[in-house]
Protein backbone atom coordinates (compact mmCIF):
# COMPACT_ATOMS: atom_id res chain seq x y z
CA UNK A 1 0.00 0.00 0.00
CA UNK A 2 1.31 3.49 -0.27
CA UNK A 3 0.48 4.69 2.98
CA UNK A 4 1.47 8.99 3.42
CA UNK A 5 1.41 10.04 7.34
CA UNK A 6 1.84 13.88 8.53
CA UNK A 7 3.56 14.23 11.39
CA UNK A 8 6.98 12.74 12.76
CA UNK A 9 6.54 12.98 15.89
CA UNK A 10 6.59 9.88 18.51
CA UNK A 11 3.18 8.23 17.23
CA UNK A 12 3.94 9.10 13.16
CA UNK A 13 7.69 7.61 13.49
CA UNK A 14 6.65 4.78 15.10
CA UNK A 15 3.63 4.57 12.59
CA UNK A 16 6.13 5.20 9.69
CA UNK A 17 8.36 2.25 10.89
CA UNK A 18 6.09 0.09 11.16
CA UNK A 19 4.71 0.26 8.39
CA UNK A 20 8.09 0.64 6.19
CA UNK A 21 8.67 -2.26 7.97
CA UNK A 22 5.80 -4.41 6.93
CA UNK A 23 6.70 -3.96 3.34
CA UNK A 24 4.36 -0.68 2.68
CA UNK A 25 5.54 2.28 0.57
CA UNK A 26 5.56 5.25 3.12
CA UNK A 27 5.79 8.67 2.56
CA UNK A 28 5.69 11.09 6.00
CA UNK A 29 5.94 14.60 6.00
CA UNK A 30 6.97 17.19 8.58
CA UNK A 31 7.95 20.76 8.42
CA UNK A 32 11.03 20.00 11.07
CA UNK A 33 13.95 18.04 9.18
CA UNK A 34 14.85 17.46 12.55
CA UNK A 35 12.01 14.89 13.37
CA UNK A 36 13.26 12.69 10.82
CA UNK A 37 15.64 11.51 13.09
CA UNK A 38 13.13 9.21 14.63
CA UNK A 39 12.76 7.25 11.57
CA UNK A 40 14.82 3.68 12.07
CA UNK A 41 17.73 3.98 9.70
CA UNK A 42 15.93 1.08 7.87
CA UNK A 43 12.89 3.15 6.78
CA UNK A 44 13.08 3.54 2.93
CA UNK A 45 10.07 5.75 2.70
CA UNK A 46 9.85 9.36 1.42
CA UNK A 47 10.50 11.98 4.22
CA UNK A 48 9.03 15.22 2.76
CA UNK A 49 9.72 18.63 4.87
CA UNK A 50 6.33 21.12 5.01
CA UNK A 51 2.63 21.30 5.68
CA UNK A 52 0.33 18.75 6.14
CA UNK A 53 -2.24 20.63 3.86
CA UNK A 54 -0.14 22.02 1.14
CA UNK A 55 -1.39 21.04 -2.01
CA UNK A 56 1.97 21.16 -3.59
CA UNK A 57 3.23 19.21 -0.59
CA UNK A 58 0.40 16.39 -0.15
CA UNK A 59 1.20 16.23 -4.52
CA UNK A 60 4.86 15.21 -3.80
CA UNK A 61 3.94 12.51 -1.65
CA UNK A 62 1.89 10.99 -4.18
CA UNK A 63 -1.55 11.80 -2.74
CA UNK A 64 -3.33 10.35 -5.35
CA UNK A 65 -2.46 7.01 -5.42
CA UNK A 66 -2.60 6.79 -1.55
CA UNK A 67 -4.29 3.92 -0.04
CA UNK A 68 -4.36 5.19 3.23
CA UNK A 69 -3.95 8.70 4.94
CA UNK A 70 -3.00 9.33 8.74
CA UNK A 71 -2.76 12.95 10.03
CA UNK A 72 -0.49 12.52 13.21
CA UNK A 73 0.99 15.74 14.00
CA UNK A 74 0.06 17.65 17.38
CA UNK A 75 -2.21 19.97 16.38
CA UNK A 76 -5.95 18.68 16.05
CA UNK A 77 -6.50 21.57 14.05
CA UNK A 78 -4.34 20.22 11.40
CA UNK A 79 -5.19 16.76 11.31
CA UNK A 80 -8.48 17.72 10.68
CA UNK A 81 -7.94 20.02 7.73
CA UNK A 82 -5.43 17.55 6.30
CA UNK A 83 -7.65 14.47 7.00
CA UNK A 84 -10.50 16.41 5.57
CA UNK A 85 -8.64 17.14 2.62
CA UNK A 86 -7.53 13.70 1.73
CA UNK A 87 -11.33 12.65 1.96
CA UNK A 88 -13.05 15.30 0.02
CA UNK A 89 -10.06 16.77 -2.18
CA UNK A 90 -8.24 13.19 -3.05
CA UNK A 91 -10.49 10.51 -2.16
CA UNK A 92 -8.34 8.37 -0.49
CA UNK A 93 -10.23 5.27 0.80
CA UNK A 94 -8.62 5.22 4.33
CA UNK A 95 -8.33 8.57 6.21
CA UNK A 96 -7.45 8.34 9.84
CA UNK A 97 -7.05 11.31 12.08
CA UNK A 98 -5.40 11.63 15.87
CA UNK A 99 -7.43 14.40 18.10
CA UNK A 100 -6.61 14.61 21.50
CA UNK A 101 -9.49 16.47 22.89
CA UNK A 102 -12.22 13.61 22.71
CA UNK A 103 -15.41 16.13 22.83
CA UNK A 104 -13.91 17.33 19.09
CA UNK A 105 -13.19 13.78 17.77
CA UNK A 106 -17.07 12.45 18.56
CA UNK A 107 -17.98 15.50 16.63
CA UNK A 108 -15.23 15.17 13.82
CA UNK A 109 -17.09 11.19 13.42
CA UNK A 110 -19.54 13.23 11.87
CA UNK A 111 -17.65 14.16 9.26
CA UNK A 112 -16.86 10.51 8.03
CA UNK A 113 -13.27 10.69 8.94
CA UNK A 114 -12.04 7.89 11.38
CA UNK A 115 -10.85 9.75 14.77
CA UNK A 116 -8.35 8.27 17.09
CA UNK A 117 -8.26 9.90 20.50
CA UNK A 118 -5.47 8.66 22.84
CA UNK A 119 -6.72 10.86 25.49
CA UNK A 120 -10.17 8.63 25.69
CA UNK A 121 -8.20 5.38 25.09
CA UNK A 122 -5.26 5.98 27.50
CA UNK A 123 -8.07 6.88 30.03
CA UNK A 124 -10.04 3.95 29.44
CA UNK A 125 -7.23 1.49 29.26
CA UNK A 126 -5.85 2.68 32.60
CA UNK A 127 -9.23 2.69 34.25
CA UNK A 128 -9.29 -0.65 32.87
CA UNK A 129 -6.14 -2.02 34.25
CA UNK A 130 -7.02 -0.85 37.48
CA UNK A 131 -10.45 -1.63 38.06
CA UNK A 132 -10.24 -4.96 35.93
CA UNK A 133 -7.75 -6.44 36.50
CA UNK A 134 -9.27 -10.42 36.16
CA UNK A 135 -10.70 -9.33 32.82
CA UNK A 136 -8.56 -10.85 29.76
CA UNK A 137 -9.68 -8.35 26.90
CA UNK A 138 -8.66 -9.89 23.49
CA UNK A 139 -9.53 -6.44 21.68
CA UNK A 140 -10.19 -3.50 22.27
CA UNK A 141 -12.77 -1.31 19.72
CA UNK A 142 -13.25 2.13 19.15
CA UNK A 143 -11.55 4.02 21.85
CA UNK A 144 -12.42 1.86 24.54
CA UNK A 145 -16.29 1.92 24.10
CA UNK A 146 -16.09 -2.15 23.32
CA UNK A 147 -14.01 -5.01 24.94
CA UNK A 148 -13.84 -8.09 22.94
CA UNK A 149 -13.40 -10.68 26.21
CA UNK A 150 -12.55 -14.46 26.48
CA UNK A 151 -14.46 -16.32 28.76
CA UNK A 152 -14.56 -19.74 30.39
CA UNK A 153 -18.37 -20.34 30.92
CA UNK A 154 -18.63 -21.19 34.66
CA UNK A 155 -19.53 -24.20 36.14
CA UNK A 156 -23.30 -23.03 37.21
CA UNK A 157 -24.32 -21.42 33.32
CA UNK A 158 -24.48 -25.70 32.46
CA UNK A 159 -27.42 -26.31 30.21
CA UNK A 160 -28.34 -22.42 30.00
CA UNK A 161 -29.15 -21.13 26.38
CA UNK A 162 -26.63 -18.81 24.97
CA UNK A 163 -29.56 -16.45 24.00
CA UNK A 164 -30.25 -16.11 28.31
CA UNK A 165 -26.56 -14.86 28.50
CA UNK A 166 -27.06 -12.07 26.04
CA UNK A 167 -27.97 -8.31 27.92
CA UNK A 168 -29.15 -6.33 24.52
CA UNK A 169 -27.14 -3.00 24.20
CA UNK A 170 -24.36 -4.35 26.78
CA UNK A 171 -23.46 -8.08 26.72
CA UNK A 172 -23.34 -10.59 23.25
CA UNK A 173 -21.43 -13.63 22.75
CA UNK A 174 -20.38 -13.72 19.01
CA UNK A 175 -18.60 -17.20 18.84
CA UNK A 176 -17.77 -20.24 20.91
CA UNK A 177 -15.44 -22.17 20.87
CA UNK A 178 -15.84 -26.10 22.49
CA UNK A 179 -12.96 -29.00 21.90
CA UNK A 180 -11.45 -26.49 19.39
CA UNK A 181 -13.91 -25.94 16.91
CA UNK A 182 -15.40 -22.32 17.27
CA UNK A 183 -19.16 -21.67 16.07
CA UNK A 184 -21.64 -18.60 16.52
CA UNK A 185 -24.20 -19.81 18.69
CA UNK A 186 -27.86 -19.65 18.21
CA UNK A 187 -30.12 -18.39 20.85
CA UNK A 188 -31.08 -22.12 22.45
CA UNK A 189 -28.04 -23.65 21.43
CA UNK A 190 -27.19 -25.18 24.84
CA UNK A 191 -24.81 -24.17 26.72
CA UNK A 192 -22.06 -27.30 27.86
CA UNK A 193 -19.01 -27.09 29.92
CA UNK A 194 -15.64 -26.31 29.08
CA UNK A 195 -16.90 -24.15 26.33
CA UNK A 196 -15.16 -20.85 25.51
CA UNK A 197 -17.30 -17.76 24.93
CA UNK A 198 -16.42 -14.84 22.92
CA UNK A 199 -17.70 -11.44 24.22
CA UNK A 200 -18.96 -8.40 22.61
CA UNK A 201 -18.65 -6.08 25.94
CA UNK A 202 -19.45 -2.75 26.35
CA UNK A 203 -16.83 -1.23 28.71
CA UNK A 204 -19.34 0.46 31.10
CA UNK A 205 -21.22 -3.30 31.62
CA UNK A 206 -17.77 -4.91 32.46
CA UNK A 207 -18.76 -4.77 36.52
CA UNK A 208 -22.27 -6.46 35.48
CA UNK A 209 -20.29 -9.15 33.39
CA UNK A 210 -18.17 -9.56 36.17
CA UNK A 211 -20.84 -10.02 38.56
CA UNK A 212 -22.87 -12.73 36.20
CA UNK A 213 -20.04 -14.81 35.81
CA UNK A 214 -18.64 -14.93 39.27
CA UNK A 215 -15.20 -13.42 38.12
CA UNK A 216 -14.09 -16.44 36.51
CA UNK A 217 -12.64 -14.41 34.01
CA UNK A 218 -9.90 -15.20 31.77
CA UNK A 219 -10.12 -18.34 29.11
CA UNK A 220 -7.10 -20.14 30.54
CA UNK A 221 -8.75 -21.01 34.32
CA UNK B 1 -29.69 38.82 12.31
CA UNK B 2 -27.72 36.61 14.91
CA UNK B 3 -24.20 36.94 13.81
CA UNK B 4 -21.50 34.68 15.14
CA UNK B 5 -17.66 36.76 14.76
CA UNK B 6 -14.46 34.03 15.76
CA UNK B 7 -11.57 36.28 16.32
CA UNK B 8 -11.41 39.31 17.77
CA UNK B 9 -8.39 41.05 16.31
CA UNK B 10 -8.85 44.27 14.57
CA UNK B 11 -10.88 42.86 11.80
CA UNK B 12 -13.13 40.88 14.18
CA UNK B 13 -13.90 43.95 15.88
CA UNK B 14 -14.46 46.61 13.90
CA UNK B 15 -16.66 44.14 11.88
CA UNK B 16 -18.90 43.47 15.53
CA UNK B 17 -19.23 47.67 15.39
CA UNK B 18 -20.23 48.25 12.00
CA UNK B 19 -22.50 44.91 12.50
CA UNK B 20 -24.21 46.43 15.85
CA UNK B 21 -24.81 49.56 14.44
CA UNK B 22 -26.78 48.07 11.44
CA UNK B 23 -29.56 46.64 13.48
CA UNK B 24 -27.64 42.98 14.02
CA UNK B 25 -27.03 41.15 17.12
CA UNK B 26 -23.17 39.99 17.49
CA UNK B 27 -21.51 37.83 19.09
CA UNK B 28 -17.22 37.62 19.58
CA UNK B 29 -15.12 34.40 20.36
CA UNK B 30 -11.72 35.05 20.77
CA UNK B 31 -8.84 32.74 22.16
CA UNK B 32 -6.89 35.03 23.46
CA UNK B 33 -7.63 36.29 27.54
CA UNK B 34 -5.60 39.61 27.13
CA UNK B 35 -8.11 40.63 23.53
CA UNK B 36 -11.06 39.46 25.81
CA UNK B 37 -10.30 41.67 28.99
CA UNK B 38 -9.98 44.41 26.62
CA UNK B 39 -13.31 44.03 25.16
CA UNK B 40 -14.73 43.53 28.06
CA UNK B 41 -13.33 46.84 29.79
CA UNK B 42 -14.72 48.87 27.14
CA UNK B 43 -18.11 46.98 27.27
CA UNK B 44 -19.81 47.46 24.25
CA UNK B 45 -19.70 44.07 22.81
CA UNK B 46 -20.35 41.23 23.90
CA UNK B 47 -17.28 37.99 23.63
CA UNK B 48 -17.06 34.54 24.89
CA UNK B 49 -13.22 34.00 25.56
CA UNK B 50 -12.60 30.43 24.69
CA UNK B 51 -11.24 27.96 21.47
CA UNK B 52 -13.37 28.66 18.87
CA UNK B 53 -12.85 25.03 17.15
CA UNK B 54 -13.88 23.69 20.33
CA UNK B 55 -18.00 22.87 19.74
CA UNK B 56 -18.78 23.52 23.21
CA UNK B 57 -17.47 27.48 23.02
CA UNK B 58 -19.48 27.92 19.74
CA UNK B 59 -22.65 26.44 21.21
CA UNK B 60 -22.18 28.40 24.04
CA UNK B 61 -21.75 31.39 21.97
CA UNK B 62 -25.17 30.39 19.98
CA UNK B 63 -23.46 29.00 17.10
CA UNK B 64 -27.33 26.95 17.20
CA UNK B 65 -29.04 30.43 16.42
CA UNK B 66 -26.51 31.72 14.55
CA UNK B 67 -27.44 33.30 10.75
CA UNK B 68 -24.06 34.33 9.80
CA UNK B 69 -20.90 32.82 11.28
CA UNK B 70 -17.84 34.99 10.23
CA UNK B 71 -14.48 33.13 10.51
CA UNK B 72 -11.62 35.55 11.00
CA UNK B 73 -8.92 34.23 12.88
CA UNK B 74 -4.84 34.52 12.03
CA UNK B 75 -4.82 31.03 11.30
CA UNK B 76 -6.31 29.10 7.90
CA UNK B 77 -6.92 25.67 9.65
CA UNK B 78 -9.04 27.14 12.41
CA UNK B 79 -11.19 29.08 9.70
CA UNK B 80 -11.85 26.11 8.31
CA UNK B 81 -12.37 24.02 11.31
CA UNK B 82 -15.03 26.90 12.22
CA UNK B 83 -16.83 26.50 8.90
CA UNK B 84 -16.79 22.71 9.11
CA UNK B 85 -18.33 22.72 12.65
CA UNK B 86 -20.80 25.55 11.92
CA UNK B 87 -22.04 23.47 8.64
CA UNK B 88 -22.51 20.91 11.20
CA UNK B 89 -25.18 22.67 13.53
CA UNK B 90 -28.68 22.33 12.13
CA UNK B 91 -29.81 25.87 11.55
CA UNK B 92 -26.83 25.17 9.02
CA UNK B 93 -25.68 28.94 9.34
CA UNK B 94 -24.23 30.89 6.34
CA UNK B 95 -20.31 31.12 6.82
CA UNK B 96 -17.92 33.69 5.44
CA UNK B 97 -13.92 33.55 6.28
CA UNK B 98 -10.77 35.42 5.49
CA UNK B 99 -7.72 33.01 4.00
CA UNK B 100 -4.60 34.37 5.03
CA UNK B 101 -2.41 32.45 2.90
CA UNK B 102 -3.27 33.08 -0.39
CA UNK B 103 -1.98 29.06 -1.02
CA UNK B 104 -4.59 28.09 0.62
CA UNK B 105 -7.66 29.40 -1.36
CA UNK B 106 -8.29 26.29 -2.78
CA UNK B 107 -10.13 25.18 0.01
CA UNK B 108 -12.43 28.34 1.32
CA UNK B 109 -15.14 26.77 -1.40
CA UNK B 110 -18.72 25.67 -0.34
CA UNK B 111 -17.07 21.93 -0.66
CA UNK B 112 -15.30 22.97 2.38
CA UNK B 113 -18.69 24.68 4.17
CA UNK B 114 -17.69 28.12 3.00
CA UNK B 115 -20.15 30.55 1.19
CA UNK B 116 -17.88 33.14 0.80
CA UNK B 117 -14.25 34.29 1.57
CA UNK B 118 -11.74 37.21 1.21
CA UNK B 119 -7.88 36.75 0.33
CA UNK B 120 -6.59 40.02 0.94
CA UNK B 121 -2.91 38.90 -0.64
CA UNK B 122 -4.59 37.85 -3.63
CA UNK B 123 -6.91 41.34 -3.90
CA UNK B 124 -3.64 42.94 -3.29
CA UNK B 125 -1.28 41.05 -6.10
CA UNK B 126 -4.68 41.92 -8.54
CA UNK B 127 -4.08 45.56 -7.46
CA UNK B 128 -0.35 45.80 -7.90
CA UNK B 129 -0.91 43.75 -11.19
CA UNK B 130 -3.62 45.92 -12.86
CA UNK B 131 -0.65 48.80 -11.90
CA UNK B 132 1.89 47.45 -13.75
CA UNK B 133 0.97 48.85 -17.53
CA UNK B 134 0.45 52.03 -15.96
CA UNK B 135 3.69 52.30 -14.34
CA UNK B 136 5.31 50.54 -17.54
CA UNK B 137 3.27 53.41 -19.70
CA UNK B 138 4.90 56.26 -17.09
CA UNK B 139 8.08 54.74 -17.73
Amino acid sequence: MHIIIIGCGRVGSQTANLLSEAGHDVSIIDLDPKSFRRLNKSFNGKKIIGFGYDKEVLESAGIEEADAFAALTHGDNRNIVSALIAKREYRVPIVIARIYDPVRAIVYNQLNITTISPTRWGANKIKELICQKDINSQLSLGNGEVEIIEVEVPYNFKGLTYGKINVPGEIMVIAVTRLGRAFVPLADSIVKEGDIMLLSVASESIPKLKDFIGLKVGGNL
Amino acid sequence: MNILIVGAGKVGRKLARDMIERGHKVKLVDKDELVCEKIEKKGDLEVICGDGCDPLVLELAGIKIADIVVAVTKDDEDNLVIAQLAKLQPNKPKVVSVVNHPKNEWLFNKKWGIDASLSQTSILTDLIEQQIPDINENN
